[in-house]
């Protein structure tokens, strides 16, 4: 949370490490990481696919 | 004081500013280094002290601890700052902008240094400095970029100027908060500073509470608890904060930054290949790959060197004092106690570099990424692996390398599982055992030595990961740690950085591990040379004197020599050490140590280097013998019934005994100091050691039944 992830901040998924986790997003300029768990308590709504 | 997220260019900045006028000390109580500087302006001349990275004034981890009651000038030893330089990654205001806000409000006088504004064209961001100045309350803020030191006069100038200037006005995002920190400024008679206030507000929770408790009296702690109720309900206060703060900062975002098409470049398309899954675990291994390559197969030609060296100063010492207990101690004492320390350098140097190399580039993070989930396996995170392998060379560093590490349990999991690893120590006597005692044979196109040394490490690694997972399900269980990590972009380390840093690190390291080791090798050798015994060097002196009568020419020589050892052996049998030794044998035997290798055990406990020094003497070969005479010697040694010492399941319980046993006082001491207890420590070695033991016993016994 403190690194940015709240309510409206916009994400772009990136990539994950080797067997899928930990997740990589781009948040802003820069690049984050997140286990899948954790990743599943945010709520997201798509905003565009790949792009 | 210099404050600013981690991987901001901070450090490089300080370096720019205060060049070589810097001095590195740690914090009272604290291994956290204390980095203090000084930078002259015309006539003027500032203290800097640089702090550690941090993301937010919240308290969590040791560093941020120690940088927060600086800046607050509760660090006994540090003046109240009177100005902050902030500084701020400019392709990063999203996160920055959160820290700035917090340290706002601390009402000093401030500077923002905006650094790598060098790239934020290449990134596509447009910066307004004029409207960031402004939303910011009127701090200064000066683009700069540190590899370069472009920028950075104007911020001396700004810097110079800071003293006694107005603190910048605060923003307002969140009149609630401000209202009852007003309220409880009131109740407490202002005895403490607004920051404090918030920040026992929101983190005065879970494991800062204590730490939180200690600021505030116990009465005023039902004040809290009830403006706590009203500002956030049921709500995480953290989640609240960061929603009101990020909430400010995208305001101020969409004002001051324009987005340009970025540039691509090469580090841009490495960096896409290296985040891909496949590509970049095998580039992490292959990267590791290279760190032991160069640390083992690089440093080996220095460190031969310095033995060479070290061995032929200790006897051009000895032959220029008179003979006797001073020259000994010069030469079997204060030389090669040192020179057992100096040999390490070329590794210890090798692999700070290259940490400092990927550190700075931003890949450790990358490496912590790409692990977490191989670590998660045993209950850790990918933030371990650091540790991990820089143990591989020594476990000191490696256990002070934790300190990335937020969790408490993790850190002190991490911790015990380190000194596991194979350090560069425990490699003499795996030489020395395996080349007497494992036949130079292939099988395939495999070396047979080569197999045993390898599997030797991934003992350590299996047990240390064991170690880790056992403590992680018992002693150490606790909530799942978040995992949430910056993955910062490549760049270029700078040459001027990093030699700093690797000069610092050294330092320390010397200063650490000299006085330890030094002061073990003197006791060693204090202990193995009291007391000393007549009749022993009447005997020798007798036999002396009969070989001379009866022998000439090489023949006298050598038999002299054999009798010198022999006396030299005799010594050591009866000195406290090998009094030690016999009196401890029958606790060993069930391993099938004879006392000789018992006391050399005793003697290794503080140090398992010294080891191999003392089998040297006790299978008295004296002082030049090179390992392979040694080698032989242990080959030949016997039982008083004639049977062989060292058959092949005692040396594989020996070797499996190496392997576990905490057998240095340098890393009890560095646990001890890191987890502020001697809990740890205590538990470490009993639990190693009783390991060690039963592993040896084990294969001993069924080897040889």
């Amino acid at each position: 949370m403190v690194l940015g992830l709240v309510e409206g901040a916009e994400l772009e998924y990136l990539s994950s490490a080797i067997g899928g986790d930990p997740l990589e997003f781009r948040l802003f300029n820069n690049a984050i990481a997140l286990r899948r768990e954790q990743a599943q308590h945010f709520t997201v709504s798509l905003l565009s696919d790949g792009g | 004081v210099l404050v600013g997220n981690p991987n901001s260019g901070k450090s490089t900045l300080f370096n720019r500013l205060t060049g070589l006028h810097q001095q590195t000390t740690n914090y009272p109580g604290a291994t956290v280094e204390k980095h203090v500087g000084t930078a002259t302006v015309g006539k003027a001349v500032l203290e800097l002290v640089d702090l550690p990275g941090i993301f937010s004034l919240g308290a969590h981890s040791l560093e941020e601890r120690i940088a927060v009651d600086v800046i607050l000038g509760r660090m006994s030893g540090t003046n109240t700052p009177s100005g902050i330089l902030a500084v701020v990654d400019i392709t990063n205001l999203y996160q920055s902008l959160y820290l700035i806000q917090q340290l706002i409000e601390l009402e000093l006088p401030m500077v923002v240094a905006l650094t790598m504004s060098d790239t934020a064209d290449v990134k596509g961001l447009r910066v307004d400095i004029d409207a960031l100045q402004a939303r910011l309350g009127g701090v200064i803020v000066c683009p700069v970029v540190g590899t370069t030191g472009h920028g950075t006069n104007a911020l001396r100038q700004a810097l110079a100027e800071l003293p006694g200037s107005p603190p910048p006005d605060l923003p307002a995002f969140w009149p609630e908060l401000d209202q009852a920190v007003q309220q409880i400024s009131v109740q407490l008679k202002g005895f403490t500073h607004r920051v404090e206030i918030e920040r026992a507000l929101i983190d005065g929770f879970g494991e800062s509470e204590q730490y939180m408790l200690d600021r505030f009296r116990e009465s005023d702690n039902a004040h809290l608890v009830e403006a706590r109720r009203q500002l956030f309900g049921d709500e995480p206060p953290l989640a609240i904060e960061a929603r009101y703060r990020y909430k400010w900062i995208r305001e101020v975002l969409d004002e001051v930054q324009q987005k340009t098409p970025p540039i691509y470049t090469w580090i841009a398309r490495v960096n896409a290949w290296v985040n891909r899954p496949v590509p970049g675990t095998i580039g992490l291994f292959a990267v590791m790959a290279i760190v032991f390559q160069a640390v083992f197969a690089w440093a080996t030609p220095m460190m031969d060197a310095i033995d060479t060296g070290s061995k032929a100063f200790g006897n051009f010492l000895a032959s220029q004092v008179p003979e006797g207990a001073f020259a000994s101690l010069l030469s079997d004492g204060v030389v090669a106690g040192v020179g057992s320390v100096i040999v390490f350098l070329p590794q210890i140097v090798i692999l700070f570099l290259f940490i400092i190399l990927l550190e700075d580039s931003g890949y450790l993070a990358r490496a912590a990424y790409l692990m977490d989930r191989a670590m998660r396996s045993v209950g850790l995170s990918g933030q371990s692996i650091i540790p991990m392998i820089s143990s591989f060379a020594c476990a000191v560093p490696g256990i002070m390398a934790t300190r990335v590490i937020p969790n408490r349990r993790d850190r002190i999991a991490t911790m015990l599982a380190a000194p596991f690893m194979t350090c560069s120590a425990r490699l003499p006597i795996y030489a020395l055992l395996i080349a007497a005692f494992v036949p130079a044979e292939s099988i395939g196109w495999l070396n047979l030595q080569g197999l045993v040394l390898f599997g030797l490490y991934l003992l350590g690694i299996f047990a240390g990961m064991l170690t880790a997972l056992l403590l992680k399900v018992t002693a150490l269980r606790g909530p799942k740690p978040s995992f949430a990590l910056m993955l910062p972009e490549f760049r270029k380390p700078n040459l001027r950085t990093v030699l700093m840093q690797l000069v610092d690190r050294i330092k320390v390291f010397l200063r650490r591990a000299g006085t330890v080791i030094f002061s073990v090798a003197v006791i060693v050798w204090a202990l193995a040379y009291y007391p000393r015994s007549g009749t022993v060097e009447l005997e020798l002196a007798e036999q002396q004197t009969i070989a001379e009568a009866s022998l000439v020419g090489s023949a006298l020589s050598a038999s002299l020599r054999r009798l010198e050892h022999q006396a030299a052996a005799d010594q050591l049998a009866q000195s406290w050490l090998g009094r030690a030794g016999q009196m401890i044998e029958p606790v060993f035997k069930p391993l099938g140590w004879d006392w000789r290798i018992s006391a050399a055990v005793i003697a290794g406990f503080p140090a398992r280097e010294v080891v191999v020094a003392v089998l040297g003497t006790v299978y008295a070969v004296g002082d030049e013998a090179d390992e392979a005479t040694l080698a032989q010697r242990l080959k030949l040694a016997t039982w008083p019934d004639g049977t062989a010492i060292f058959t092949l399941p005692m040396i594989f319980g020996l070797l499996i005994f190496y392997a576990f046993c905490l057998q240095c006082a340098a890393t009890l001491a560095v646990i001890q100091r890191e987890t502020n207890s001697w809990r740890w420590p205590v538990f470490a070695w009993f639990y190693m050691s009783t390991i060690g033991y039963l592993g040896a016993f084990a294969v001993f016994q069924l080897g040889s039944g």
